[in-house]
């Protein structure tokens, strides 16, 4: 276990998504902040500065590519580590990711939990 | 000079009409000619003799020719007015007179001593020249009873003024002629009768070059052409060089030369130009048999619409005839009517032609044109009124056209030459091959024309099918994108909560609070296998969405580690290796480098890995290998020893949905969508994927991708330089 927690956002539309990856980041021991919504995240993300931010795609009131270049074009926003986590595979929505920077992009039918914390960790160098 | 000048024409003219001497009448006008020859030839030595004996032979000689001329001019009269068969012992009886007097005429009873008076001699007549007389005068009448008599019957405008030009030519004959008797009873008269044959022969040349009498036309249109071609050139250069040599002497020679190339540049344009006139105003039959023929046959060929054929065939004809009229009627069985399908210069009163087709049959019974000019008599049952129409429209050639075996179709109707010449027996041929031509262009047409009616009706009911086909596909396309969108919808919108349970599974398997017992998690395990399944299964469909939408794979090319991917896939299905404990052989290097789409080619291999562990005998072995093929492409291949594919379903084995029979029974939860999927991406990268198998034994799944790069694998780059070398 790391001394300081590292902090970690969850921007995920999908209560039990959300839920599950708070539950299984937490249990690894993480500090977790779960959003909701594009905007909530973003107000989130600039109030705790997270160490990394799991981002959906398609949300309400604000989808994540949007926040994500939101976050770009601010200067505390400009190193945070993005993953982007999503079930739209397609090619626009992954250059898109990628042109502002999202570290990852996992596609999270095709990926267990455990698969996505240990790349978190891996990551954030967290053993 | 006259006698000369008489013996030249008739020679000429006896030539003339020996070169055509194809008909009886041609025959025996030939016959005739040589009597007047030897008439006129001894008539002259006759009268220019000086002593008796000289005076007796040629006489003797005369009347060894011409005591023939009752008999042949009585026969010619038969052939011109076409009653011969009737009057057959009147002409026995001539030509029995002829042979007799030819003997008694070279006997003193015939004619003795000699008579002398003011413009020559004649031997005097005796006992038996009376009766020669006789029978001169005797068939002299009947000859032209007989020719007025034709006369007068005769309904063909044409006809009658050919028999008017014979009447004349041997009246003068006969009448002027026959004085050459007188002296022979002592009565001296001048021998104008000398100058008789040349009346005669300009008579009757005449009647040849504007009615066609006898068909001769050849030597006098020629010779006529070029004389007039020559005069029309040497007259004026006569006068240029006469000018020219009275005045300027000097320059004589060079205005010859000048005059001499200018006369044979000319010449062509001179002759063309007399040919022209003569074609239009005096000879309208100057063409080429053989050529015409040829033209039309091109024409004739070159066309399968019905009034294009008739159009090319008139205008060729027009050209050849100068017909005052040409017209073609064309039969409609339906209405029993006649259709003018072209027209020029006959006055119909309408369009449709009430001509009964029974009469026309009977008319052109023989299939050969018909010259109403020439009609003898007319044949029995045929229908007065038609003739009568036809003669009202001035109508002289009837040209029946036949199709299909004899059955009369349209009419060529032709009407006089403009030159008021008679078609002859070269213009008759002509129509008579054209017709056929034609009928034969003309069944093609008319068999085109139902094929072509039949074609459209056919066009029109497969562009109605056509149409309907389209509207049809176009819904089923609709229908099929709706389908496709529904999937990817579906898909996308089922993938969330299959997360949700995987991850939720996931986190209860930890276990963390070790309040589960092995009953519980191992239905919790079942439960996570089960949504995996699901999970491949949508992610499956939404791959068979996007093929199916064409947007096909996003396939994101770059260099990866393909024995890396390999690992993963293998890692990702140990739990069934492990159970059905088979051995797994890869001889694919983990560092071997591949251009194409990682997580794609990937599947393909999970795909195939998964499917040869499923099939594969527990126990048996999976190997993984592969080749390069020829420096382009590398081939990968994935072998099992399992129940392998039925022979009879190798075809179906990448269709959507397939499952092989033996396959379902091996593994019920398989979708048909593996190897679809795979062979999709593949092909994708340009590659394509195959397979051999033997039931029973096993199965080889093959698939190649297209090799783009340098290799950083050393044995590959060994290869290649082996090769190269």
């Amino acid at each position: 276990m790391p001394s300081t927690p590292k902090k970690i956002l969850i921007v995920e539309d999908d209560r039990i998504l959300a839920s599950a990856l708070r539950a299984g980041l937490e249990e690894e021991g993480f500090e977790v902040v779960e959003t909701h919504d594009g905007l909530e995240g973003l107000a989130a993300a600039k109030k705790y500065l997270p160490d990394l931010t799991l981002c959906d795609i398609s949300m309400p009131k604000m989808d994540g590519l949007t926040m994500l270049e939101q976050i770009r074009q601010t200067t505390w926003g400009q190193y945070l580590t993005v993953m982007m986590l999503t079930n739209l595979n397609d090619k626009e929505n992954i250059s898109l990711a990628l042109k502002n920077y999202a570290f990852r992009y996992f596609v999270k039918s095709d990926w267990d939990l455990s698969q996505i914390i240990q790349e978190i960790k891996k990551e954030l160098k967290v053993k | 000079m006259f006698s000369l000048l008489s013996l030249f024409f008739i020679i000429s003219l006896s030539i003339v009409v020996l070169k055509n001497s194809r008909r009886l009448v041609n025959g025996l006008f030939f016959l005739l000619t040589i009597i007047l020859d030897l008439w006129i030839f001894g008539s002259f030595m006759m009268i220019s003799s000086t002593y008796d004996n000289q005076i007796v032979f040629w006489d003797r000689f005369v009347y060894a020719a011409v005591v023939f001329w009752p008999s042949l001019q009585y026969h010619f009269s038969l052939a011109v007015t076409y009653t011969d068969r009737q009057r057959r012992n009147l002409l026995a009886f001539a030509y029995t007179f002829s042979f007799i007097f030819l003997f008694l005429s070279q006997t003193d009873l015939f004619v003795q001593g000699i008579f002398h008076y003011a413009w020559g001699a004649h031997t005097k007549a005796q006992f038996l020249h009376n009766f020669f007389i006789g029978a001169f005068i005797f068939y002299a009448v009947l000859f032209f009873y007989n020719l007025i008599k034709k006369y007068k019957s005769e309904m063909s405008a044409l006809e009658k003024k050919r028999l008017t030009y014979y009447i004349i030519g041997f009246l003068v004959l006969d009448v002027i002629g026959g004085t050459a008797f007188l002296p022979a009873y002592s009565i001296p008269f001048y021998p104008i009768f000398l100058a008789t044959p040349l009346i005669f022969s300009l008579v009757i040349t005449y009647a040849i070059v504007y009615f066609g009498l006898m068909d001769i036309k050849l030597i006098i249109r020629r010779s006529l052409v070029y004389f007039f071609s020559v005069i029309s050139l040497l007259v004026p250069a006569y006068i240029v060089i006469s000018y020219v040599y009275i005045f300027h002497p000097f320059y004589s020679a060079p205005a010859f030369v000048i005059l001499f190339f200018i006369s044979i540049t000319l010449f062509p344009r001179t002759k063309g130009y007399f040919y022209r006139f003569s074609n239009k105003y005096l000879f309208s039959s100057l063409y080429d048999f053989n050529e015409l023929i040829y033209n039309l046959n091109n024409r004739l060929r070159a066309s399968l619409d019905i009034k294009q054929i008739f159009e090319s065939t008139i205008d060729i004809l027009l050209q050849a005839f100068h017909s005052q009229g040409i017209a073609v009627l064309y039969y409609e069985e339906k209405t029993g009517y006649w259709t003018i399908l072209y027209n020029v210069g006959f006055n119909f009163d309408s369009n449709k032609i009430d001509l009964q087709y029974a009469t026309m049959r009977k008319l052109l019974i023989a299939g050969k044109p018909l010259d109403l000019g020439r009609l003898r008599n007319t044949p029995p049952l045929a229908d007065k009124r038609v003739l009568t129409y036809l003669k009202k429209i001035n109508a002289e050639i009837l040209v029946p056209v036949n199709v299909e075996q004899k059955k009369l179709s349209s009419l060529l109707i032709f009407g006089p030459k403009e030159s008021e010449e008679a078609y002859n027996h070269n213009d008759i041929r002509v129509l008579e091959s054209i017709a056929s031509e034609i009928g034969i262009s003309l069944e093609n047409a008319l068999l085109y024309r139902s094929v072509t009616k039949f074609n459209l009706k056919l066009r029109n009911e497969i562009v109605k099918a056509t149409k309907k086909l389209k509207e049809q596909n176009e819904s089923l396309k609709q229908l099929d994108k709706a389908k496709d969108e529904f999937i990817g919808i579906a898909s996308h919108q089922l993938r969330t909560p299959l997360t949700g349970i995987r991850w939720l599974a996931e986190l209860l398997l930890k276990n963390k609070e070790h309040n589960l017992n092995d009953k519980q998690l191992n239905f919790l395990r079942q439960l996570n296998e089960s949504n995996q399944k699901m999970i491949r299964l949508v992610s499956d469909l939404l791959d068979v969405s996007h093929i199916e939408t064409g947007r096909k794979f996003d396939i994101n090319k770059d260099y990866f580690y393909i024995g890396d991917a390999i690992s993963e896939v293998l890692k990702e299905n140990v739990f069934l290796i492990s159970t059905k404990k088979l051995k797994i052989i890869n001889k694919i290097p983990s560092d071997l480098n591949v251009w194409g789409d990682r997580e794609k080619i990937k599947q393909v291999w999970q795909n195939l890995i998964s499917n040869a562990t499923k099939y594969s005998h527990n126990n048996s072995e999976i190997e993984l290998s592969f080749k390069k093929d020829r420096e382009k492409q590398l081939i990968f291949c994935v072998r099992d020893y399992g129940i392998g594919i039925p022979a009879e379903q190798h075809d179906k084995i990448f269709t959507k949905f397939f499952r092989a029979n033996n396959a379902s029974l091996q593994d019920g939860e398989g979708t048909g969508l593996g190897l679809y999927i795979a062979r999709e991406i593949i092909r994708a990268h340009t590659g394509e994927v195959w397979f051999e198998s033997v039931p029973q034994k096993g199965t080889r799944f093959y698939f190649s991708l297209p090799l783009l790069t340098v290799k950083k694998d050393k044995k590959i780059t060994k290869i290649t330089k082996k090769k190269t070398k």
